[in-house]
């Protein structure tokens, strides 16, 4: 009975994952007659290598910081170091990924060959930290405020749900209108409500902007579904637990600190696991709004192995960001695991 | 210190009215133990005095205080649930100083009264457990003892020991009518067992439908019921009712008597039948017989009886316990 | 895939955009090519004193440059020029590669099968500059441009001027009639460009029937079908002779100056089985020059990453 299903997860999660790492030692294409070669960790160093550069301000004949018009020092290109220099064979063809100003004017350049693989990498890590924090605690405060006996609290219950039954790819389409540069729903709301003071923003096209915009879409479009497992988490505690703590006099923050939180332990729990695995899948989002642009700020893991394996038909590059995704998702969720283990 | 007043107090779920109108005085220091068939309103009384219910109408005081309207931690009341709602994720001591915690009070005197309250309850072993780990009569106890950490004025008992096995059960009542003079708090306990009842009021009030039949000591109740209710009510095995011929002779429309005054008799008199049943409980017989003319009739005879099923039997018993009503009332007058 | 084998005079007068040669022999053709041109119209140049481009006589970079910030100038468009930043993928290298290849660079050197010094060489890095220009003055919508101004956005006059193709030529020429005009790409340097571009037919390399496909292919580019086709779904007839039997492309016709721009203008994209690849790197460093990334480390960065994939496959060869 069991066999077409085991056959199934045979075919479409157990061996594509255990392709994903032999492939990642590989130089695998899409489509090439060439025949396949074992690189070893090659696809990993080329994404995770990265060097140090430090480079100090430009001086004149005297011995003086050369100043621009603003006043600031200036520093000699990085293109310098990197492009066609016999004396910095190391740096050869890297690029800057990011600066970090040290004592005396110098700075530090951080270069690395594959700028864009560590701006996704640092992308997900960010959209996780937030978006797993944010969109635990929204889904919580709402499952509190619907978990009341009013009249009609299913109403409130389906709005806050409806956004989960439609697909990401249809909410990223939506909220790119909302986000518009030009006559966006929220540019016209802001702009209404401050009275014609706020100057319309660009949110899908600025670099500042265009992560927070999307973690924000991202939190809206979730919430639900985790309100719903909080809220099936909140309907297990028992009003007797309630009442004690109504005739003990514990404040409304007091039934929630000493009863209602610790009860919802387990919940938590899944909560975040799930949260966590989500945020570091993000994909469609990214897919629809932004195409990881406006200069990489969007740019994520997943969107990344896609565009290698699929677009750049190179399966191994794709494979190895795979490799890395599980890794990381791995070992977090491990992590989780060991805080929130039972203490005795 | 305790005493609870109900004046006039209605309460009405909806359209649903549970409690009428009833008024009631509860002594300070009293056991009053408020028993009826479930949904009788027992349950709603002790939650309207708890302040977890909002009275639809009248007053509820309590030394002297209008509390009807005050929130349930200001009634100077400390509460015990059927569910002994402990919580899992403390420990023994945390969910007894559970209180005291919430009120902010030091770590040093949180700790010293827990211990005493421990010391109370012989709990002092099982501080650090969680309840999961402990038996039902032990959580029973914790469950008291978080009670007990407030000082309260009245206690609430709502069903405490319904979940209990009955040797427990027996064992805990014996603890709790200690407690009681021990600590000398106003207790107000709510059980659909009139033996918990008898055994450990000092007040009973039965309840119907969310009316008050009677109050009174056990005995009271048990001698003098006022009507047909509570004499069936109070009483195990039940009193017999039976109407008819022999309730016209004695000018009622319903004669009781209770089991213990039945006699066994070897001539034929006014009640005559077969056994149908017999249960042998070692210091008493149970004799359940099929009279002629009316139900089953029980009768309790000390010791052990040498007869069995379908033997013919007679019963007879004394004009001065028999129990009279009409239209479900005592009547008191002479005959 | 396998080489064509069609009798050369079959072939006579066909746009070269609509022939895929590549090692000297014929692998695919196409029933039809595409065109760009810069949609205008003749009222807003005028009121504005913008001379008229042809195709003998096509605006420089300076005219070009000019004529956008005379127009964003007027105040009565958005933006002056429309480049289609919301057509992303394949539009980015057919459209905007020209461009480059104007200032005399290209993506990929077909000589070296580099795309090195091609790239990010002078030219390239001078066309980025220019490229990045457009957008730091707002002359043009940047890469969030939403895809309904980009299908409306001219004929509704939000913006003044736009870089399409033919496909998009009717409904302008509903909506503007004779004031319309279909104008040739600027002249960067090194002449006009703009892509050469058609779906073709092309054979398996494993195919069992070769001959049979090639007569097939022989058959349906004679003139009356092309012709047939052109009119079925609009595009520019790759010979004259098919041309001139549709109304549109004609001689006189609404769309001839398309079958003139495709003559005269199409270059043929890097012919290389490396541009797959090219096309997509391509496509993220004019939208990251777009977005003010800085023009040189980019184009680099695009240039390396063009370089490693035609290394990693061995040259392609």
């Amino acid at each position: 009975m069991a066999l077409p299903a085991c056959l199934l997860v045979f075919t479409f999660l157990i061996l594509p994952f255990f392709m994903a790492f032999g492939l990642s030692l590989t130089n695998q294409r899409l489509v090439s007659p060439n025949p396949t070669e074992f690189v070893g960790l090659d696809n990993f160093k080329k994404m995770l290598g990265v060097s140090f550069l430090i480079i100090e301000p430009e001086m004149d004949e005297a011995g003086h910081i050369k100043l621009d018009n603003e006043g600031n020092p200036i520093y000699p290109r990085v293109r310098n170091f990197t492009r066609n220099q016999e004396d910095f064979p190391q740096f050869y063809k890297k690029r800057e990924w990011f600066q970090l100003g040290l004592q005396d004017g110098k700075v530090l350049v951080v270069l690395s060959q594959d700028v864009v693989f560590l701006k996704a990498l640092a992308n997900t890590m960010l959209f996780a930290l937030v978006v797993c924090p944010v969109q635990a605690g929204l889904a919580l405060f709402l499952a509190l405020l619907i978990n009341q006996p009013l009249r009609g609290i299913n109403i409130f219950r389906t709005i806050y749900f409806a956004p989960v039954v439609i697909s990401m790819v249809v909410v990223s389409m939506l909220w790119r209108f909302i986000y518009d540069g030009q006559n966006g729903l929220l540019n016209t709301l802001m702009q209404m409500f401050s009275f014609g003071l706020f100057e319309p923003i660009d949110w899908l096209g600025n670099t500042s902007t265009a992560l927070p915009a999307i973690m924000a879409m991202s939190v809206w479009q979730g919430v639900g579904f985790h309100m719903v497992i909080w809220l099936s988490g909140l309907q297990t505690i028992p009003l007797s637990h309630y009442e004690v703590a109504r005739i003990e006099g514990a404040t409304r923050w007091q039934t929630f600190r000493y009863v209602t939180w610790p009860s919802l332990r387990n919940t938590a729990i899944l909560v975040m696991v799930i949260i966590t695995m989500q945020a570091f899948t993000l994909y469609p989002q990214i897919q629809v709004m932004t195409r990881g642009g406006p200069l990489d700020s969007t740019q994520s893991l997943v969107f990344q192995a896609v565009i290698r394996g699929y677009e750049k038909q190179d399966i191994s590059g794709g494979s190895a960001i795979s490799v890395i995704l599980f890794l990381l998702v791995l070992s977090i969720s491990l992590f989780q695991r060991y805080l929130t283990r039972e203490k005795n | 210190m305790g005493q609870v007043i109900l004046k006039s107090v209605q309460k009405k779920f909806g359209d649903l009215e549970v409690i009428p109108n009833l008024s009631l005085i509860i002594p300070k220091g009293s056991f009053t133990v408020l028993v009826g068939p479930s949904g009788c309103g027992k349950s709603t009384i002790l939650r309207l005095i708890a302040g977890l219910e909002d009275a639809t109408g009248g007053e509820i005081i309590i030394d002297d205080i209008d509390v009807t309207h005050l929130e349930p931690s200001k009634r100077k009341i400390a509460m015990v649930f059927q569910s002994y709602a402990l919580y899992p994720h403390m420990t023994v001591a945390e969910n007894i100083g559970f209180g005291l915690t919430l009120a902010k009070v030091s770590k040093k005197d949180i700790q010293k009264r827990v211990s005493e309250v421990a010391k109370i309850l012989q709990l002092e072993k099982l501080l650090q457990r969680k309840p999961k780990q402990l038996s039902g009569g032990q959580r029973q106890r914790v469950a008291i003892g978080r009670a007990i950490t407030r000082n309260p004025k009245v206690f609430l008992f709502d069903e405490p020991l319904s979940n209990l096995d009955a040797s427990l059960r027996g064992q805990m009542r014996v603890e709790l009518t200690e407690l009681h003079a021990q600590i000398k708090a106003t207790m107000v306990y709510v059980t659909h067992d009139q033996v918990e009842a008898m055994t450990m009021a000092d007040q009973i009030v039965v309840l119907n439908q969310g009316v008050i039949e009677q109050v009174g000591t056990p005995m009271d109740l048990y001698d003098f019921p006022d009507s047909l209710f509570v004499a069936r009510f109070i009483g195990s095995p039940k009193m017999n009712i039976m109407e008819g011929e022999i309730a016209e002779k004695y000018f009622c429309q319903k004669l009781g008597v209770r089991p213990e005054h039945m006699e066994i008799s070897k001539e034929e008199g006014l009640l005559n039948g077969s056994i149908r049943h017999i249960e042998k409980l070692g210091a008493d017989t149970l004799v359940y017989s099929e009279i002629k003319g009316y139900d089953t009739i029980t009768a309790r005879v000390v010791g052990n009886l040498e007869m069995k099923i379908g033997d013919t039997i007679h019963l007879r018993f004394d004009k001065k316990h028999v129990h009279r009503f009409s239209n479900g009332n005592r009547l008191n007058t002479q005959f | 895939m396998a080489p064509l084998s069609i009798d050369e005079s079959k072939l006579d007068g066909f746009l070269p955009g609509a022939l895929g040669r590549w090692n000297g022999e014929l692998y695919a053709v196409g029933l039809w090519d595409a065109a760009c041109a810069i949609f205008a119209r003749k009222s807003v140049l005028e009121a504005n004193g913008i001379r008229i481009p042809t195709l003998d006589n096509p605006w420089n970079q300076e005219e070009f440059d000019a004529a956008l910030v005379t127009l964003q100038g007027s105040g009565d468009f958005e933006y002056a020029l429309d480049l289609g930043m919301a057509w992303t993928g394949e539009w980015y290298p057919y459209a905007f590669g020209p461009f480059l290849q104007s200032f005399g660079g290209d993506i990929i050197n077909v000589e070296t099968n580099m795309a090195n010094d091609a790239l990010n060489g002078d030219a390239g890095i001078a066309f980025g500059e220019f490229w990045q220009s457009l957008f730091a003055r707002d002359l043009v919508p940047g890469t969030s441009q939403d895809g309904a101004d980009r299908e409306t956005g001219f004929i509704e006059g939000q913006y003044a001027l736009q870089w399409n193709g033919n496909w998009a030529a009717l409904p302008a020429l509903d909506a503007f009639g004779d004031d319309m005009l279909f104008l040739p790409a600027p002249d960067f340097g090194t002449g006009p460009k703009i892509g050469a571009a058609s779906w073709q037919f092309g054979i398996s390399a494993t195919s069992e029937h070769k001959d049979g496909a090639s007569a097939f292919i022989e058959f349906a580019i004679q003139d009356k079908y092309l012709s047939a086709f052109s009119q079925g779904i609009g595009l520019i007839p790759p010979t004259a002779e098919a041309s001139a039997m549709t109304p549109n492309y004609s001689a006189g016709g609404p769309l001839e100056v398309f079958y003139g721009l495709s003559n005269e203008q199409a270059t043929l994209r890097a012919v290389t089985p490396a541009y797959v690849v090219a096309g997509k790197v391509f496509e993220k460093a004019m939208a990251d020059i777009a977005n003010g990334a800085d023009v040189a480390d980019t184009l680099d960065t695009a240039a390396d990453e063009i370089d490693a994939d035609i290394d990693q496959n061995s040259g392609y060869q």
